[in-house]
């Protein structure tokens, strides 16, 4: 027994080693890959200055606008993304014990995204975050007080979730079309996600909401744990189900809500990360957040890579590229293994 | 001394009493069985005694105090329960459902690593299920499962014990080993409240048998004092004879339903 734990524990050192190096190899290709051609020399000039080392030749102006000012600002905002999607998923999957369960999905990515386009039009970039942070709180509030009411059943919730989403992707349209479209990023961006108008700034802004919504649902990873085994157990064990099941709620909105604001609805992320990772490292909520917070920017940073890079110099909206590649591969995962979507 | 006290408790759906004023005692180191027919309100009483469910009248105390005015974390250091049958879709290996029975000792400044891991290990070799250790729960048998809870109630190490239907899916092995288990557990100081469908299991093992129907305690008392053919065939609504254990000093239930084949006989 007592070998077996550090078996898996070796092996899930492995797993998150090396998703971390392929995580530090994507970021690597999608600093040096893009419209713009620049030598790897170039790149690792205006990185290494940026520490306070003069490696590489002096780099152009182009060149560090380019680097630090559009590339390296996209893909940190992308890492936030996947974080925050990630843990996400894997919080409100815990919580329902539902499989399907996954923030955009059950409207909480939707109704950030209206808060997100109304914030634009009263306050500009700042104007987003709060408006997407407020807006992913209320949508997690309404959902809270369905699950309370009546809609505990695995199915009608999600089907309830998936209502709420639907009505609010239409008021993501209608608050873009009402307001001052020379001001408010398209539908679009906000339905499908981008990283082209990520700036440091903006990542300065929402980073505070994740790195607290996520700590949060850290916190939480032992109660997911005790949950598993069912909500009465749970409350056995001594878990205050409602009080718990309300933070960690709030705590999606918070989050969810921080990085649509940032870069619109990508779709799949919440859904699909959290079964992938609980294939390689088990269902432990402790790994299964650690490995969230690995393979969810993984996945994020590389869409939006193929997102700027397949059709270059068109960029297409990151979430098609997510939704392409997570769709099939959900269908597989739920086909080969039932036990992971039931 | 008395540790689990209910008092003309009832709890009431619409209009329909599922428990009916019904009174019972447990002392702090005694195994009580509650039996009777499917639909007595048996699972009802257990669930108002572990907090579940909030009595509609009367009161309900747990070392004297009521379970509704505990926080869930209070409540889960004095009470452990065992529902039927749960776990069928949990993905944790064995020793990890069993390591969840100390949730509620996280934040105890008194209780150690070392200390679960050894209530852990305990609670496996009790239940016989050591070598499952490693094995994720839903791969395995209704009856191994059960005894996976059992453990897991054993690790949770609380004054009160409350089991609903603990044995039910148990071979006989398993059955004996259990109530056997169950007992010791009473006698190490602890009130055990099992719901039990198997009355020979309940008169060889337990200190008391409540007996109840429609939601009432018919009798209440050691096995020898209640368990008579009157109450059991009008309780059961099926002819039963209690007779002495041929080589147990305790009493023996059985059916006497005349067989299908004495009639053509």
């Amino acid at each position: 027994m007592k070998r077996a734990g550090v078996l898996t524990r070796r092996r899930a050192a492995v797993v998150l080693i090396g998703a971390l190096v392929v995580l530090l190899v994507t970021i690597a290709a999608s600093l040096y890959l893009g419209a713009v051609r620049l030598s790897a020399g170039e790149v690792v000039g205006v990185l290494a200055r940026k520490v306070g080392l003069s490696v590489g030749p002096e780099p152009s102006i182009r060149a560090e606008a380019v680097v630090w000012q559009i590339r390296a600002p996209r893909i940190t905002m992308g890492i936030i993304t996947g974080l925050a999607l990630a843990f996400s998923g894997t919080a409100l999957q815990g919580l329902f014990r539902n499989p399907m369960a996954d923030p955009h999905l059950l409207g909480v990515g939707p109704g950030a995204a209206v808060g997100g386009a109304l914030g634009t039009l009263l306050g500009g970039g700042a104007g987003a975050i709060v408006g997407a942070v407020v807006a992913g709180l209320l949508t997690a509030v309404v959902l809270r007080l369905l699950v309370e009411t009546r809609a505990t059943e695995r199915a009608r919730f999600i089907l309830m979730g998936v209502a709420l989403g639907l009505a609010l992707s239409a008021w993501v349209g209608f608050a873009v079309f009402a307001g001052d479209r020379t001001k408010v990023p398209p539908v679009e961006f906000w339905l499908l996600g981008g990283f082209s108008t990520s700036t440091w700034t903006m990542v300065g802004r929402s980073i505070v909401f994740v790195a607290a919504g996520a700590a949060v649902i850290v916190g939480g990873r032992r109660n997911l744990d005790v949950l598993a085994l069912g909500e009465a157990e749970a409350r056995h064990l001594g878990v205050d189900v409602g009080v718990f099941t309300s933070v960690l709620m709030l705590a999606v909105g918070v989050a969810v809500g921080a990085v649509v604001g940032a870069a619109g609805v990508i779709v799949f992320v919440g859904l699909l990360v959290p079964h992938v990772v609980r294939k390689l490292l088990g269902p432990r909520h402790g790994l299964v957040l650690a490995g969230c917070a690995v393979i969810g920017p993984l996945f994020v940073v590389g869409a939006d890579l193929a997102a700027r890079t397949l059709f270059s110099p068109v960029e297409i909206p990151v979430g098609l590229v997510t939704a392409a590649i997570a769709g099939p591969f959900f269908l597989w995962l739920a086909r080969r293994d039932a036990g992971v979507v039931t | 001394m008395t540790r689990v006290s209910v008092r003309g408790a009832s709890y009431r759906v619409g209009g329909t009493a599922i428990v009916e004023d019904v009174d019972l005692e447990a002392g702090e180191v005694e195994f009580v069985a509650v039996v009777g027919p499917n639909g007595a309100g048996k699972t009802t009483l257990l669930r108002l005694i572990a907090g579940d469910l909030r009595p509609s009248a009367g009161t309900v105390s747990l070392a004297g105090k009521a379970p509704s005015d505990l926080r869930p974390q209070a409540l889960a250091l004095l009470r452990a329960v065992l529902r039927p049958d749960s776990g069928g879709g949990i993905p944790f290996t064995v020793r990890t459902v069993v390591a969840l029975g100390r949730h509620p000792y996280r934040r105890d400044p008194a209780n150690s690593a070392a200390r679960d891991a050894e209530m852990v290990d305990e609670a496996l070799a009790a239940t016989e299920i050591t070598h499952l250790a490693d094995r994720v729960v839903s791969t395995l048998s209704t009856g191994e499962r059960t005894r996976v809870t059992v453990a897991r109630v054993l690790a949770q190490d609380t004054p009160i014990v409350l089991l609903d239907e603990p044995t039910t899916a148990l071979d006989i092995g398993h059955q004996e080993a259990t109530m056997a288990l169950l007992h010791s557990v009473a006698r190490q100081g602890r009130t055990v409240i099992a719901v039990l469908h198997d009355v020979n299991a309940a008169a060889a093992y337990t200190d008391r048998i409540v007996v109840m129907d429609r939601g009432r305690v018919r009798a209440s008392g050691p096995p020898a004092e209640v368990l008579d053919d009157a109450l059991l065939s009008e309780v059961y609504r099926e002819p039963i004879r209690v007779v002495p254990h041929p080589f147990r000093q305790t009493p023996m239930v059985l059916a006497a339903r005349p067989l299908p084949d004495d009639d053509e006989a």
